[in-house]
């Protein structure tokens, strides 16, 4: 009776540890808030919203967060770009960028642009260019986008993806976070890993 | 002699008092609008709709002092993409409440007339024949309260 107490609280100690040990794995590989989301390096070029060609290959070293949206989207696309506002403030870093491109291009111009994006955030970068080079940027992020019609009249919506996307600083996306994990905290908290 | 007057008094009050229940059945609470960003046309209002009624009562229309047209939304968000559908309107079960965020229902405001001002006035009428009319701030971030609600 007594030798059978003494293994089971040896056997409970036992399991303790590893759950100790497997606990401080864990948390030693300090996995990202992100999901994981390696996908090879790119590049693209396209206008930003002060009229000026902005290329990512000209931004080496920096951790940038890109989403994707448009003007006349009145409830996601504000929502994610204070997000996106909050996370630089937060992480108060020049090597830290922060996107915003338009999936709109025919009526987001660079102008039109201009006078939205700096509502946000001065370090916000909006971007418009040509249909091929906005959706070559969406394959790179395993994404997509497409107009939509309304039932009536002309006016049409575009539907796409509400993800923010993380470029790591070799140039390749990184981390993905879908709309449940848009906490400006722990993905500043990720853009701050990366850049340490 | 008065037990009869208190009977009728008490039928005539049955009789009557529903419709003026009725009125503080639904009630519209937490309202708020965002601001606009220069240069787009679009906005959305949010808030939420409480029933403290018996019977289920349906939002059917919504107008703002501020856009030229107001209308139900819902952002549907599937694995990878997000559009936006008209719904013709929302229903609000009894004794309980519906919640507009960001995200999910909303109130969309087109064709702004300018500067929206630091208040908007926003109309409900209801299935059940409520209407209700509202004073909303116009804000860049959702008022603590409905951060609240949007946690749930």
């Amino acid at each position: 009776m007594k030798r059978h107490y003494w293994l089971l609280t040896a056997l409970a100690l036992i399991a303790l540890v590893w759950v100790a040990v497997l606990g401080f794995i864990g948390t030693d590989k300090g996995s990202f808030h992100g999901d994981e989301y390696r996908r090879p390096a790119f590049d693209f070029s396209l206008t930003d919203h002060r009229n000026r060609t902005f290329s990512l290959s000209g931004h080496p070293g920096k951790v940038i967060l890109l989403n994707f949206g448009f003007t006349n989207c009145p409830d996601v696309c504000p929502t994610t770009l204070g997000m996106l506002g909050e996370v630089l403030d937060l992480v108060e870093d020049e090597r830290a960028m922060a996107l915003f491109i338009t999936v709109d291009p025919e009526r987001d111009t660079a102008a039109k642009l201009g006078a939205y994006i700096p509502f946000f955030h001065d370090g916000i970068i909006g971007l418009t260019g040509p249909q091929q080079e906005i959706k070559r940027v969406n394959d790179a992020c395993g994404t997509f986008y497409s107009k939509e019609q309304e039932t009536q009249g002309s006016d049409y919506m575009v539907v796409h993806s509400p993800a923010v996307y993380l470029i790591g600083p070799g140039g390749e996306v990184m981390l993905r976070y879908p709309k449940e994990k848009l906490d400006p905290r722990k993905i500043a908290g990720d853009v701050k890993r990366l850049l340490m | 002699m008065n037990m009869k007057k208190a009977l009728l008094v008490l039928a005539v009050l049955l009789f009557a008092a529903p419709p003026a229940w009725s009125g503080g059945e639904i009630s519209v609470k937490d309202p708020w609008v965002r601001r606009n960003p220069p240069g787009a046309s679009v906005t959305a209002a949010y808030m939420v709709i409480e029933n403290r009624g018996r019977a289920a009562d349906e939002l059917l229309e919504i107008g703002c002092s501020c856009s030229a047209s107001a209308s139900l939304h819902i952002t549907e968000t599937r694995e990878d993409s997000m559009a936006m559908k008209k719904v013709a309107s929302i229903e609000v079960p009894p004794g309980d409440s519906v919640v507009l965020s960001p995200g999910g229902y909303h109130v969309m405001l087109e064709g702004l007339s300018g500067d929206m001002g630091e208040t908007v006035t926003l109309e409900f009428k209801f299935r059940s024949g409520e209407r209700i009319s509202v004073t909303a701030p116009v804000v860049l971030n959702p008022p603590a309260a409905s951060r609240r609600g949007h946690h749930h």
